[in-house]
Parts: structure tokens; sequence; C-alpha cells
């Protein structure tokens, strides 16, 4: 259950802070709410990687549909790639990459503390 | 263990970012660039959503309420209630629609571009810092901010587009601020000052002096003053009809002085290379205008044409606007960057321009003192330079470079003894960007010219590059006057290079205003230019001895003499006639020599396609491939090996002087080609050129077969303004005509505008552009005017009364109101 929240934190949290933040916003969610409550390091790529595809998947989707592709496929040229579509997926992907290695740190950084919690407790 | 993974991964988190944080070479940031929420996604246009839709805007510094509303290809038309309002909202919309573009221009006039672009571009920042650019840019500004309705117009413009410019955010900018990574700064009115640099640049900024004089040490004057001639020798049809009285009390004109020019040419000892970076005059940068009287005309009133020749891009360097205010209404086009309107039309009159190619830029030979380059030789003695000084910011790099120009009366040093790439003595530029004046001024007051009278009071005012300012209006009059200040010269003065040291060889003051050439109502019923001599011989004044080869006045006088009872869409196909003067004047006589040679094939099947040709360079024609890559080939055969070397500032007899030997001088000696033992007679010269056109077109396209249709040799393409991103870009076009026809399109140049206005009790105007008012490349009207243009259509423009016309083509209305 902990990884379907952590998901749907991760979603939200990025979703919002995007419109007024800077795009490395992406990377400090992910890491923040894995430092605070993740407890596998597969997990934690993961679904930083999948909460962070989703919000750009979908808000690409909306963009290049609405603009009929207007500019995204003409960068996807610049990029020489075959079209709009394959841009938003590499560039999803880009993005999910970034934030699943953050959520990787994060989930790191906590064993710092976590360990010596059990100790503490033990 | 755990530490290190911790520090590990976070550090490798950190480096990722920070990697997708800066630009990689020519790769923007990634991060921000490919994020939906701040890159490129947010500027795809929802299509027509963009301009077309009502709104309601709060705006800081307006004075009153100003209404724009939009037509169906995105001309704004500006209703108001003063002029300072109307600049502003003009600055605003332009800056909507052209941000880039106006920043990009501006940027490069300044020699700014390394500050964002890097130090590829430092080299165009020098020239552009030497060639006193910032000079004349202040200098201008200055005059025109002290005429009040020029100042208001500035200040208005520059609020406007920084009204737009706030608002934007990094999500917001245009998408070339994204892909180059940088943020659009704050307008100031100099930076109209220096789109008016830049275009006194790319019209009056090149000089032929290091090549005459070159000429003139290898070949002496006599054969100079042969090959070289002031005037055309086979044809011409002047601006000024030939006839037209000089009914004027004649200025003093400098005399002559024995031997002037002998004395350069001998005491530079090696032969002067080209300036760098120094792009040599196309032709294609020129431009057709013209207008008949009444008598003429269907309407019974007065027709007006004109259509500038420039490189043609995207965004296009026009824009078109209506602007209305108590003072004014005037349609017509703009240059992004300037406020007002720079060839257009009103209720009354209606006026276009053409470049006259004044020798406007001398170059001074400068001796200076010592290394030190504070004093300089002029009368005998030593006087004093000024310096000046330039720093240009390098992006990536923490040091900006700092540099001291050097200004010597005559203007700035562009050029040193001994620098890298140049081989020559130090060079003074003699500029006419650097006369101080307010040419914005001229266009306002046509703007709201009412008749002839305005129209030459308007003239008065305006500095360069020098025009011919065609005008008609409803009072039945025409008139063409080749406009601007000219430096009063001895004849010559200027072909070649001058001696700063000689107080002689100095621009000796202005031919007054009054006497530039000009005509009013001729008896002929029409007036026109297309950049060819302003006059005959007989004009008492000397203003340049080369202007643009006279193929396309030639052509249109003759179709204009010709005309009655014409109309705007007589007009609409003169603009568009691809019929070839220089094929009707020399292919006759160089096929009679192929007629005498025996021939492969191919080459026999290449006669005749050129035999069969009715001479018209259209888009699907093979001949005017094969005419036109020969008749270069020819030109080099014939003067390559005398003339031309490496590395050295030169330029060819004119088109003119060539075919003027070829039909009434074939035994001259220059088409023995000198460099091979045997003796060459002009028809060897003639069919050697014939048969390396031939291979050179087989070779680029293959064997003779569709693939050497006009259109696709010619291969006209529109690039973005960067020259660099190609899915900016128009697809292919596919039209006719080239360099010395009336539809001057070549490959990168043409039509950068075309407009009829047929004057009347209601004018009725039609003009496009081949681009679009949007310079979004995601907007569908990016460039939504060229495939109009590339079928030599023209649109209507929409000319409205008030601002609550009603009509089916007005799109969306927006308020303006001051905050």
């Amino acid at each position: 259950m902990r990884p379907v929240i952590n998901y749907f934190i991760i979603l939200a949290a990025t979703a919002l802070l995007q419109l007024v933040l800077p795009w490395w916003i992406i990377a400090v969610v992910p890491f923040a709410v894995c430092m605070w409550r993740s407890s596998h390091p597969d997990m934690a790529f993961l679904v930083s990687l999948a909460a962070v595809s989703t919000v750009w998947l979908a808000y690409a989707t909306f963009m290049h549909r609405t603009t009929e592709g207007s500019m995204s496929d003409r960068i996807a040229e610049l990029f020489s790639l075959p079209s709009g579509m394959a841009l938003m997926f590499s560039v999803t992907l880009l993005g999910g990459i970034v934030a699943g290695f953050a959520g990787l740190a994060g989930y790191y950084v906590r064993q710092l503390f976590v360990r010596e919690q059990s100790v503490y407790k033990f | 263990m755990k530490y290190l993974k911790a520090f590990l991964s976070v550090g490798f988190v950190i480096g990722l970012v920070y990697a997708l944080s800066r630009p990689w070479g020519v790769v923007p940031a990634l991060g921000p660039f490919i994020s939906p929420f701040t890159g490129f996604w947010q500027n795809g246009e929802v299509p027509f959503a963009e301009h077309f839709g009502d709104r309601e805007l709060e705006l800081d510094s307006l004075r009153d309420e100003v209404t724009i509303r939009f037509d169906d290809v995105g001309v704004p038309h500006i209703f108001a209630k003063n002029n300072y309002d109307l600049y502003y909202a003009q600055g605003y919309v332009t800056a909507r629609d052209r941000l880039w573009q106006m920043d990009l221009q501006t940027r490069a006039a300044a020699g700014r571009l390394s500050e964002v672009l890097g130090s590829r571009t430092i080299e165009m920042d020098r020239k552009a810092r030497r060639m006193g650019m910032g000079y004349g840019a202040e200098v201008n500004l200055e005059s025109t901010m002290s005429y009040p309705a020029s100042r208001e117009a500035l200040l208005g413009y520059t609020a406007g587009i920084n009204a737009y410019i706030d608002q934007l955010s990094s999500r917001t900018i245009p998408i070339e601020y994204k892909l180059l990574g940088y943020k659009p700064e704050r307008w100031t009115p100099i930076k109209c000052m220096y789109m008016l640099e830049q275009m006194t640049l790319t019209l009056a900024g090149r000089a032929d002096d290091l090549a005459m004089t070159n000429l003139l040490k290898s070949l002496g004057q006599d054969t100079v003053n042969d090959l070289y001639p002031d005037y055309p020798k086979l044809q011409e049809s002047p601006v000024i009809p030939v006839g037209t009285p000089w009914d004027f009390i004649r200025k003093p004109i400098p005399a002559s002085i024995e031997g002037e020019n002998e004395v350069l040419a001998d005491s530079t000892e090696e032969k002067l290379s080209a300036i760098p970076l120094s792009e040599p005059m196309v032709e294609g940068l020129g431009s057709n205008n013209w207008a008949i009287a009444a008598g003429k005309s269907a309407t019974g009133y007065p027709i007006l044409s004109n259509d500038p020749h420039l490189e043609l891009t995207l965004p296009s360097s026009w824009y078109k606007v209506q602007l209305h205010s108590p003072d004014m209404n005037v349609y017509g086009v703009s240059l992004p960057g300037i406020p007002g309107v720079v060839i257009g039309f009103n209720q009354n009159v209606a006026w276009g321009v053409t470049n006259v190619d004044a020798d406007v830029l001398d170059l001074y030979k400068i001796q200076f003192r010592d290394a030190t380059h504070a004093e300089y030789r002029y009368n005998g003695q030593w006087r004093k330079t000024r310096k000046r000084m330039e720093m240009i910011a390098v992006k990536g790099s923490s040091d900006s470079i700092q540099e001291a120009m050097i200004y010597t009366h005559h203007g700035p040093v562009i050029n040193y003894e001994g620098e890298k790439d140049y081989n020559g003595p130090n060079l003074a530029a003699r500029w006419i960007g650097h006369e101080p004046g307010n040419n914005f001024r001229t266009f306002y007051e046509l703007n709201k010219a009412r008749n002839y009278d305005d129209y030459r009071q308007a003239l008065t005012y305006y500095v360069g590059p020098a025009q011919n300012f065609v005008f008609a209006d409803n009072s039945q009059n025409i008139a063409i006057t080749a406009n601007g200040k000219l430096p009063l010269k001895r004849q010559d003065q200027g072909k070649f290079l001058l001696d700063g040291s000689r107080p002689a060889d100095d621009w000796q003051g202005w031919i007054p205003a009054a006497q530039n050439p000009a005509v009013k109502n001729p008896p002929r019923g029409y007036v026109s230019s297309a950049n060819q001599h302003s006059t005959d011989p007989t004009y008492p004044y000397y203003i340049n001895w080369r202007f643009a080869p006279p193929e396309r006045a030639i052509r249109i006088n003759e179709r204009l003499e010709a005309m009655t009872q014409a109309t705007a869409d007589s007009f609409r196909v003169l603009q568009n006639d691809n019929y070839s003067i220089q094929a009707r004047t020399i292919l006759p006589t160089l096929l009679d020599y192929l007629r005498t040679t025996p021939l492969a094939p191919k080459q026999k099947a290449a006669f005749q396609v050129l035999e069969s040709w009715d001479k018209v360079n259209s888009a699907g024609a093979i001949a005017p491939s094969i005419f036109e890559e020969w008749a270069g080939a020819l030109g080099k055969a014939i003067w390559d090996d005398e003339l031309y070397s490496k590395g050295q500032a030169f330029r060819y007899p004119t088109r003119d002087r060539t075919m003027f030997m070829i039909i009434n001088q074939p035994d001259a000696r220059w088409f023995d080609n000198v460099k091979t033992p045997a003796k060459e007679t002009i028809s060897d010269i003639v069919v050697q050129s014939f048969r390396t056109a031939l291979d050179s077109l087989t070779v680029r396209h293959g064997p003779m077969s569709p693939t050497w249709e006009w259109a696709k040799v010619k291969d006209t393409e529109i690039l973005h303004l960067s020259r660099a991103l190609k899915p900016f870009n128009s697809l292919p076009i596919r039209n006719g005509g080239g360099s010395s026809m009336v539809n001057a399109t070549t490959h990168h140049h043409g039509p950068s505008w075309r407009m009829v206005v047929e004057l009347g009790p209601e004018p009725r105007a039609y003009g496009l552009y081949p681009g679009g008012q949007s310079g979004n490349p995601a907007s569908p009207l990016y460039m939504s005017m060229i495939a109009k243009w590339e079928k030599g259509e023209l649109n209507e423009l929409l000319y409205l009364k008030a601002a609550d016309d009603k009509n089916d083509r007005l799109q969306s209305t927006w308020t303006l109101k001051k905050n």
C-alpha cells in the first residue's frame, strides 16, 4: 500500500509545484518523499519514475493534442525523431529517470537514519 | 557502505540535474526545454485561438482606450485616440508577433550577438562595432528625440513593446529564446535606431573601392574606364526619363584632380584583399516600383505598385498594420522594430520605395603617426583621432572584450594594416549611416500625407539609405524622387580608394535636397524605378558609377508604355513577369555561334531547347536553367583569366558591358584565354562555356530531364532567421523569375512584399509577403501567405474607416485599457 500512496503523493506534489517552480522540482519531490517514507530501493526508484512520467506524459499529451503538434512535431524533427509522439515518450522517459534516481537517492539517505533508529530501539 | 551509497546517489542526482540545466554546445538546457510545464510544448498554438479571440487588456502607461481589430490574415487594425497610444499598440502587437526577430536584428546591428550566442559571433560583432553602428544609432537617436512627434512615437512604441515583454514568463517566451537559452531584455528607443542602421547597412553598406583600386593597379586608368564605364554602353532606361530638364541652379561641382587615382594605386604595393566578412552586393537586393497616371488606368485614378526585394526570411522582414488616429489612417507594411508604416497608402496618397544605390560608403586610406593611432595625416599635418570604447560581452566567458575604436573626421577605422585576414592599408569609412537625421519623420509625414506637397516636404527629412520614393495621389499626381542625403562629389570620387590625408578627397557637402533627381507627372504617363541609374549622364552631379543592371527597368518601362486601361490586376501580372530581357539581348548572338559549330547530341538537344524558348523564366521550363548557367560560365570564361586572382578584392565588369562586347566588339582581346598557349576567339569561348554550363548542370542535376526545370535549379527557399533550425524553414518554393526579371526571385532573395494600390475616392489595395504575420513557427499564421505569393496572387487589403466597421474578414477585437 505504501508505494501506491507514495506514487500519488509524488504525482500530486510534482503536478502542482511545477506550475510555479522550475523543472528540477521533479527531482526534489521524489527525493523528499522517499526519504520520508520509502521502504525498498527498487520501489523508491520505480514509484518515483512512474509518478513523474505520468504527470509529464499526461500534460505533454494534452499540449501535443490541443496544439495539433504544431510545435512538438517541429522540435521532434530538430532532434531527428520521427514524430511528436516519439518525442513525447523520450521526454517522459527522461523526466522519469531523473525522478527515479532522485527517489533512489532519497531512499539511501533515509537508510542513514533508519538504521540508527533501529539500533536505538533494540 | 551506506554512507557511500547515500553520498554517491545524491551526488549522481545533483550531477544529472545540473547536466540537464545547462546548455551543451548548440543543445539547449534540456530540463527546462523538454518539461511540458515550461518547455517547447508551451509554444504550440491552438489553431487560430491565439489570434482570433476577443480580449480586454489592462496596460500600464496607456493614455486612453485603444481598439485593435484583427482580420483573417492576422493584420492588426489599430484605432487610437492619440499617437502615443497608436504607437504603443503597434509596439505591443508587433512584439507579440515578432519579439525574437526584433531582438536578433537589433543585437546584430549593435554588435551584441555574442552576448547571447557565445564566442562564434565575436568577429561579426567586432565588425558591427568597427562600422560605427552604435555611433550612428546614437547620433540618430538624438536628432529623432529632439522632434516632438517622433519622440512621442519612439516612447510610445517602446512602452508598448515593454508592456508585452513584462507579462512574459519563462513559460511563454518565444521558442527561439528557449532554444538559444536566453531571455528577452527590455526595449529602448535606441533599438529602433539600430533597426534603421541595419537597413542602411543592408542597402548602402557595401563598397567596391578596394576592388576597383586593384583593377586600376593591374589594368591602368584607360582600361578601367573602358571596362567599368560610368553609364551602361548597350542599354539603359533611367529612373528619371531621358529629356527631363534639370531646371535648378547648380551648385559648383568639386574639380577633378590630375592623376588623382594613380597616386593611390601606386602607393599601395600589393593587391588589396577584400574586407573580411564583407558580403558582395547580391543581385536580388533591389526592388521595383511604379505608378501610372489616370490616363493609362481603367479607374480614372493613378495606380501604384511596389515590391521590395530583400533576403526572404521567416519571420518576414515586413509586418502588415493599419494605424488610425485623429492624425492619420494609414495601411501598409512596417519593419518590426520601427514605429509607423514604411510602404503603404492612406485615403489620399500611396507611396513605395526602392533602393537608389547611391555611393554613400567611401573608404579612405589612413596614415597614422605611430602605433598608438592617436594621430593621422591630414592636409600636411597630424590630426588627433578620437577613441570610442566598445565592450563585447561573450556568453560563457567572464571577461568581455574591450576595444578602442578609432575615429577620424571621415569616420571610424574599419580595418588596420597588417591585421589577420586583411591585406591593405588602414581604412576609414565615410558612411551615410553616421549622418544624424530623422528618417522616422519622413515616414510619419508620409503616413498622414494628403497631397504632392506633403510628399515633397516629407522627403526633405530623409537621410539614407537613399530610396526612389514613388508617389501617387487622388489629385491625379504621380511622381518619383531619388531621395536621401547625397554627398556632393567630383565625378568618380569614391569609385576607387580615397586618400584620407587629402582635403580634396573629403565629401564636399551635399546635393541640395530639392535638386535630387525627381520627376512629377511626366508626359509619358508613368514613373518607375528598379534600382537602375537614377538619371542619364546629363544630370549635373555624381551619384554612383554603377547601379543595378537595367533589364528589370527596361521590361517594366516597356510594359507600362504599352499599358492602357490598366487595373490592379495588370500590375499584379507585371510584378510576376518572368520575361528575360537579358536573353532577348544576348541569346540570338550566342546561338549564332553554336549554329556554326558541330555539336554532340546532348549539346544539340540543349541548343534546340534554347532555340525554341520564349525567353520566359517560368518554373517548369528547362531553357532558363541552361541560359542562366551559360551566361554565368561565359562571364567567367571571358574575364577570370585576365582580371581575377584569388583572395583579392575584385568585381566583374557589369553585365551590360560584357553583353556590349559580345555584340559589338567580337574581336576584343579579352576573349582570348591568356592562360592557354592557343589564341581563343569569341566563338571558342562561347562554345566552351556552353559545354561547361551543360557539364556543371549534369553534375548537379543529372542528364537533361525535368530535374533541370528552372524552379528546381533556382531552388528558392525561405529560411528561418536562425539559418540553423530546419523545421522552421518553408517547404521548397516552386515559382519562376530570376535576378534580372521583374519577378526577382532567386535562391534566397526576392519580392519581400508586393503591393498594388488603386487610388480613388476609396482606395483599393492588394498585397502580401512570403510569410505570415506571426513569428511563431507553430502558428497557423507563420507562413500563411506563402502559397499565394508562390502563385503570384495578391490578397485584398482590408482598409477600415472606423473601429466599428463591419466586415466578414474581421475576426476578433482587442480592447486596450489604461491600468
